[in-house]
């Protein structure tokens, strides 16, 4: 019981940090980063950083804006989910 | 009594309690650990140094070793035994395995219980183990976790967070501009204060040509905002006359292989 509450509050296996839509902390990463994984593949490229702006000042228009990823964005992401 | 020797001594002997904190206070924190009064350091110091000593004391005691407070007080008293001296340069190996290990695990232990109290949430759900660092539970939406935020997320968490949306205020030859975009990245100042912000997607407009709100419909003006070419604009938060932040996830649908931008609610 003591060893599965330790491994509990280190979670060094973790292996909640590999979900790539949620910024979770981890005993190792304990210094959560400013975007999620795939937020970051997407601003990461140019094209799609722009995009992903664009459709949030369309949302602020109430206009819901929805944006398609580049082919290489979206390899990346699917790469990051086989992780 | 020899006060170099003393002095020295003291310092020595608070070394496992500097270390401790260092640690506990490195990486996002790290600018806090110049930040505290010469009081607060000391007892930041201080006491784990006395916890580590203490602890140590007993535990050299398993290896069937002692540590002699007399000897420690006779080489700090005006005449020091020769003895004293013998004694401790015959054990010198012992010594220094003795301290060496206290201040690694010092060190260890402040960095270990750093990550317990970022992993744990303590620092977002007690404000004792707050870090001073306000700015980060800002820029990462944490303070949402505050038992006394007046703002608080119902359907989702801090962790669905998946990016922070910008605008700045920013003023330029007596015209106020508003710039926006996705924040990438921050810097702090020594004084734990913000230095500068990074945004990527940017934007900016004169803040002059706000959406006209008719009938509580705000009308579009996209076409009034100039697109920034470039990678990263980095903004000094000098020169920030305001901040507001948005704190966005997104959703993805699987049939149109798109993703639509969403406020954490």
């Amino acid at each position: 019981m003591i060893w599965s509450k330790l491994i509990s509050i280190f979670n060094i296996m973790s292996r909640d940090n590999r979900n790539i839509s949620k910024r979770i902390i981890s005993f190792r990463h304990s210094d959560s980063p400013l975007t999620s994984k795939r937020v970051s593949v997407i601003i990461s490229n140019r094209k799609d950083s722009v995009n992903l702006a664009e459709a949030v000042r369309s949302l602020r228009h109430n206009v819901k804006a929805s944006f398609k990823v580049s082919e290489s964005t979206k390899n990346k992401i699917k790469d990051l989910q086989k992780a | 009594m020899n006060f170099a020797l003393s002095t020295l001594l003291l310092f020595f002997l608070l070394i496992p309690g500097i270390l401790f904190r260092r640690f506990y206070y490195s990486e996002e924190f790290s600018k806090e650990y110049f930040k505290e009064t010469f009081f607060g350091v000391f007892i930041a110091t201080f006491l784990p140094s006395l916890f580590f000593h203490f602890l140590w004391y007993f535990l050299v005691k398993i290896f069937n070793q002692e540590v002699d407070l007399f000897i420690l007080a006779n080489i700090l008293s005006q005449n020091p035994e020769k003895s004293s001296f013998s004694n401790i340069q015959q054990n010198s190996i012992n010594i220094l395995l003795y301290n060496a290990s206290m201040f690694l695990v010092a060190g260890v232990s402040g960095y270990s219980l750093k990550k317990v109290v970022r992993k744990q949430k303590w620092d977002r759900l007690n404000k004792f183990f707050r870090f001073q660092n306000s700015w980060h539970y800002v820029l990462k939406g944490e303070f949402f976790d505050f038992p006394k935020a007046d703002i608080t997320l119902d359907e989702d968490t801090v962790e669905d967070i998946e990016f922070v949306f910008i605008d700045a205020i920013v003023e330029i030859n007596n015209e106020s501009y508003l710039y926006d975009g996705i924040l990438v990245d921050y810097e702090l100042s020594n004084d734990g204060g913000l230095r500068n912000i990074s945004l990527t997607g940017a934007e900016r407009r004169n803040l002059k040509n706000d959406s006209k709100i008719v009938d509580g419909i705000k009308a579009d003006n996209s076409g009034k905002y100039y697109p920034i070419k470039g990678h990263i604009l980095l903004l000094k938060y000098s020169e920030i006359k305001n901040l507001n932040f948005t704190y966005y996830t997104l959703t993805f649908d699987k049939e149109k292989g798109e993703f639509t931008p969403r406020e954490v609610e």
